[in-house]
């Protein structure tokens, strides 16, 4: 059988693809199923795009939190996390969205602890310090990056 | 205890008010979208508990938002003590509000705790001192949920972190009637600042009263969010100031009596055209044109709403009879001036 595209070559490939419940087939040479994106790659991003779509791969978005059953597609919908813990559950969702935001993903504020005992706060940059040491630790180095650029910028300050 | 519009702070004539929210949740409830009224009713009463037993209690009073009016609901809205949010949905929330209105905790509303300092003038350090002194009272007797990474968490992404937000309401006639603001705006906003008019719709409100606030509130701190909305609202104070000379002084003059004059005769004031002669009075008061105190200026702004003008009767007045009464309000008030 020839390719349906170029009807020189051998089809080798053959495509079976179904869009809204309608089934298409095309029988192809290898050429011109690269050319036409129909290979391997392609599919592979075809869908992420959907998960993309979707807010969230097929197969994760079994995962809800234990705390409030709120799924991702449930915070997607609603614009709103369900409860603490669904900062914890679905952290690799959201953290694209929190950067988006607020362009950092560290929090440099108070903390509870300064507020309830009275204490004199540790400085920004002792906890900071402390923060970046936790995330060499753990290998992770893209946050460690990130905090070393925030001390960075503090120290800059102090120093003017 | 008089209430905090009435007070005069620094630059009140141009600074309305400063303003910071702080928004918090207690460990182990969901965030209010998720949450049973059982578990409503539970936080309302540890939130209560916390205030009502310590040595805040006499400055402080319980509004079951569920049982007053919708007029006094409103009102509320109209005083800038809750968001519309809040009364569009009551069931489950509650209002705890300083005797003076200048600090108001919104419970279950997006999240557990809205807390919300007002300040006449610009003084958003005072303000924060203010949320910051009740947050204490709150999370002495519970535990505020927190994370290390993400700062204070809150129902909404785009208050985490600090969970702070600082605004600040400013009256710019001059930059708006010579066309810069739009200009100004937008290199503010480059900088994570949203401005946006109120009391009114559009861009060009007609009090020409506008806020300016903190998009921002992870990665940065409370201070630093505070020092940008401050220096912010300090180059606009001064901006203002300089703009004002490119007016004639006579026609600035004639517009201000003008106004002064309709609020002081006029038989019927519809809200719309109260802010408009109120911000021509008020700019006045700035220039010197003019001597009547801002806060009562401020009080006929905060007392005269649609809402605020049924406070009296408690119910829902006719537009024509509540722009004859706002008329009158407002002619009482004014009475004492020239």
């Amino acid at each position: 059988m020839l390719c349906e595209n170029c009807k020189k070559n051998n089809a080798t490939t053959h495509i079976k693809k179904t869009v809204n419940g309608v089934t298409n087939e095309y029988f192809l040479c290898p050429e011109c199923a690269a050319k036409l994106g129909f290979n391997n790659f392609n599919f592979f991003k075809l869908d992420n795009f959907w998960n993309d779509f979707l807010g969230e791969p097929v197969i994760k978005s079994l995962k809800r939190c234990e705390s409030c059953n709120s799924s991702f597609e449930d915070i997607v919908n609603s614009g709103k996390m369900g409860c603490a813990d669904c900062y914890n559950i679905f952290k690799d969702e959201i953290l694209p969205t929190v950067k988006k935001i607020h362009g950092k993903t560290i929090h440099t504020g108070m903390t509870p602890s300064y507020t309830i005992e009275e204490e004199k706060p540790e400085s920004k940059i002792e906890i900071l310090e402390k923060k970046l040491q936790k995330a060499i630790k753990n290998e992770e180095f893209e946050k460690a990056a990130e905090i070393r650029d925030e001390l960075k910028e503090l120290r800059n300050k102090e120093n003017e | 205890m008089s209430k905090w519009y009435l007070k005069e702070g620094k630059n009140s004539d141009l600074v309305f008010s400063s303003r910071i929210r702080l928004a918090r949740n207690l460990k182990g409830f969901p965030f209010p979208n998720k949450m049973t009224d059982e578990q409503k009713y539970s936080v309302i009463q540890k939130v209560s508990d916390a205030i009502f037993k310590s040595e805040l209690k006499d400055e402080y009073k319980f509004i079951d938002i569920d049982k007053i009016s919708e007029i006094e609901a409103y009102s509320l809205v109209e005083r800038h003590l809750v968001s519309p949010e809040f009364v569009s949905d009551t069931k489950g929330r509650a209002l705890i509000l300083k005797n003076d209105e200048s600090l108001s905790i919104m419970i279950n509303e997006e999240d557990h705790l809205r807390i919300q300092a007002l300040y006449s003038g610009l003084n958003l350090k005072k303000s924060l001192e203010e949320a910051l002194k009740i947050e204490k009272v709150i999370s002495s007797n519970n535990e505020l949920s927190f994370d290390e990474q993400f700062g204070y968490l809150t129902a909404c992404p785009t208050n985490l972190g600090t969970g702070l937000r600082a605004s600040v309401m400013i009256h710019l006639p001059a930059l708006e009637k010579l066309g810069v603001l739009d200009r100004i705006f937008n290199n503010i906003s480059k900088m994570g600042v949203a401005i946006r008019g109120i009391f009114g719709e559009g861009s060009k409100p007609k009090s020409s009263m506008y806020q300016i606030s903190n998009q921002v509130t992870l990665g940065i701190s409370e201070q630093k969010a505070i020092e940008i909305i401050d220096s912010i609202t300090n180059q606009l104070i001064e901006k203002e100031k300089e703009a004002i000379y490119a007016f004639e002084r006579s026609n600035l003059e004639d517009d201000v009596f003008r106004a002064l004059g309709t609020l002081k005769f006029a038989r019927k004031m519809s809200t719309e055209e109260m802010f408009k002669l109120i911000s021509d009075v008020r700019l006045g008061v700035s220039v010197g044109i003019i001597d009547i105190p801002i806060p009562v200026i401020n009080e006929i702004v905060l007392k005269t709403g649609k809402a605020g003008i049924c406070l009296a009767d408690n119910v829902t007045l006719d537009a024509d009879i509540r722009d004859s009464k706002r008329a009158n309000y407002i002619r009482d008030r004014l009475s004492l001036y020239n």
